[in-house]
């Protein structure tokens, strides 16, 4: 077991090492916090412009169903709020002209296309009070799916645990090689009488230590600071994490393969771990990309961890549910931990 | 009784013998230095013997174990002190030592023991906690050292252990050698430095393209020079012609440019020293000192092949 002698060297270092620490832990937790906190709580209502040209009882009727949605500021003139919107100031305009009462004109919206999604929301909004209030469809009824408060520390928690323990296991991994060949200590320790595996399982099993490490301090940070509720089973969040864990320690070997120095390495993990962040959806979900993105989302290890663990934190869902990405998770496991190992250069 | 016996040993890179068919065996309780300007196949050789490298041809048994066979007893019995300090930054003096003394199973008490006998010979006692990055250069050249000599290794293998140290830190290093012959280590070393393997070895193999073209005693290696004098110029700026026209001078056996100026071997050197005055002024060249010294063994290097050791 002479390895633990090398884990424990790795740790030790790592221990002494405060930029480090701060990466591994402070700045995700920072991150989960912000993000966390910023998406929480009801969203308010939107606020809108609306310009009263018709006098009539059905426009009055029609304006006051409108202030229920919206948060609404009411103008004189077009003029002034087609100004008001072009400027920013305000995301859309509802204008019922003169006529509207009778049925001889529509309402006209003016929207702000710089900020699409609020712009598409008023609209659907609009064109359900319209309905409505004319008579033409019954109200709409929304009712969210689980029937449960949503928590956005749900969605973050996992999410940047992934993207954290991704990015500090390959920029560690690779730099603590990377170190050990430029210091001449790499050399040094393969002088004693210990074998290669040796030396590997030793490097290796610490940056597998650091990520579980990572994961307890986010997922218990979640649960006990912020009370994030986790409907599945934690051993099937323990899994997957273990999976995200693997993956990241086989891309710190990976890149340590390719990369001679520092910021060689930060370059490498963070030109592969931010794409497929982002892209696999640990920061937003993937329903808000375009179709053939989110095809393209669905070979990432991003997507398949965030997707298990969101399943089993949100849903409640167990192991055979989310078979499917953990299996493609092992396989990702299996593929950078080999291909690390085979290209290991032994020799400078 | 040899502790190391080299037979044929051959290491081939790209086609380009770096070590070819050396043959050598080191006496125990001997220091064997290796002399040889860069590329003349030290490193190499000590790599191997190591087993760190794979030879192409030809073996070497180290204490009886074989290199190619028992890798693993070959590195119990030997340490190895690289060239540059290989030293964990962030661990103390001791704590360094402790890790390379687990990796090599030392066990926890002999451990303990150990490391602050060695820190006392290095003299590095009283900062045994302070971590390595607070160390001067001479304090990690001396740990460096001790870190070789954590498991008690029979035989030491030191790259060019005093290069780049200011006289001082030279003369340390070369005491805590000292020492460590006269409690029966058996040390090869590898040196560019003249003085240090006069002063350090018992006998010198001079080493170039991979070959050993001489061994013997310091002390025999120079009077191989016969009746030969140096006469030693400081000058700087000097062209290749000049070296060219000194060498064809009556009387001059060999010239080389040396990092200070040139070295010329002749059996009359206080015949000849006008010309060579002469010679050298008519190229425009101001000539800062000018002696007639006894060989060293850079001159026994001159002589062997024409060239210094720092080509």
């Amino acid at each position: 077991m002479r390895f633990l002698t090398i884990t424990a060297k790795e740790l030790r270092l790592w221990l002494r090492d405060r930029h480090a620490l701060f990466f591994t832990f402070a700045l995700p937790l920072l991150f989960i916090t912000v993000f966390g906190l910023a998406f929480s709580g009801d969203m308010g209502k939107i606020d809108v412009l609306v310009v009263q040209e018709d006098n009539g009882s059905v426009a009055d009727n029609y304006v006051r169903a409108l202030d229920l949605v919206f948060d609404v500021t009411k103008v004189d003139s077009v003029a002034v709020a087609e100004e008001d919107v072009s400027d920013g100031e305000k995301v859309a305009a509802i204008i019922v002209p003169e006529g509207f009462s009778d049925n001889r004109a529509n309402v006209h919206l003016i929207y702000d296309e710089t900020k699409r999604e609020t712009s598409t929301i008023v609209m659907h909004i609009l064109e359900a009070v319209t309905l409505g209030a004319l008579g033409q469809a019954p109200p709409i009824i929304a009712e969210p799916v689980s029937g449960k408060q949503l928590d956005p520390f749900q969605f973050f928690v996992p999410g940047m645990a992934v993207f954290f323990i991704l990015m500090v296991g390959g920029i560690g991994g690779a730099e603590s090689t990377i170190d050990e060949k430029d210091r001449g200590t790499f050399k040094r320790n393969l002088l004693a009488p210990i074998g290669r595996a040796s030396y590997l399982a030793g490097k290796l099993s610490a940056h597998f230590l650091i990520g579980c490490m990572q994961l307890v301090v986010f997922f218990g940070a979640g649960i006990l600071l912020f009370g994030m509720a986790v409907y599945g089973s934690l051993l099937l969040v323990g899994l997957v994490g273990i999976l995200v864990v693997l993956i990241g320690v086989g891309l710190g070997l990976l890149i340590s393969c390719f990369v001679r120095s520092h910021d060689g390495a930060t370059g490498a993990v963070m030109a592969l771990t931010l794409p497929i962040a982002a892209l696999g959806g640990l920061w937003w979900s993937i329903e808000m990309m375009p179709g053939y993105m989110q095809s393209i989302a669905q070979v990432l290890p991003t997507y398949h961890a965030q997707n298990a663990l969101t399943s089993v934190i949100i849903r409640g869902k167990d192991l055979a549910a989310i078979a499917p990405s953990v299996l493609v998770l092992a396989g990702f496991v299996i593929a950078v931990l080999v291909a690390g190992l085979l290209l290991f250069k032994w020799e400078e | 009784m040899a502790i190391v016996e080299i037979q044929g040993l051959t290491k081939v890179f790209n086609g380009r013998k770096a070590v070819d068919d050396l043959n050598l065996a080191i006496e125990k309780g001997e220091i064997l230095g290796l002399l040889g300007p860069n590329g003349a196949g030290k490193t190499t050789t000590i790599a191997m013997l190591s087993t760190i490298l794979q030879p192409t041809e030809g073996t070497a048994t180290v204490d009886g174990y074989d290199i190619r066979r028992q890798p693993k007893e070959v590195r119990r019995v030997i340490g190895v002190v690289p060239q540059d300090v290989a030293l964990y930054d962030d661990l103390t003096a001791a704590e360094n030592l402790a890790y390379f003394g687990k990796l090599y199973g030392v066990v926890r008490e002999r451990s303990k023991k150990r490391v602050d006998e060695l820190l006392g010979l290095v003299q590095l006692r009283d900062r045994a906690n302070d971590r390595v990055k607070n160390f001067s250069s001479g304090m990690k050249d001396r740990l460096n050292l001790a870190v070789g000599l954590i498991h008690e290794p029979r035989l030491l293998f030191l790259d060019e252990p005093t290069t780049g140290l200011d006289p001082q830190a030279r003369l340390a290093v070369w005491e805590i050698i000292k020492k460590l012959q006269a409690e029966g280590v058996s040390i090869l070393l590898t040196t560019h430095y003249m003085e240090e393997a006069d002063y350090l070895c018992d006998r010198v193999a001079v080493m170039d393209n991979g070959k050993v073209i001489a061994l013997d005693s310091p002390a025999v290696l120079k009077k191989s020079i016969g009746k030969l004098e140096v006469i030693k110029v400081k000058a700087t700026g000097l062209p290749r012609v000049l070296l060219a026209k000194l060498r064809k001078l009556r009387g001059v056996k060999e010239v080389a440019q040396t990092s200070e100026g040139l070295r010329l071997l002749s059996p009359t050197a206080d015949a000849i020293l006008g010309q060579v005055v002469g010679l050298i002024t008519s190229k425009k060249v101001r000539i800062d000192s000018l002696n007639v010294v006894q060989p060293t063994l850079e001159d026994v290097f001159i002589k062997l092949t024409g060239r210094t050791l720092r080509d």
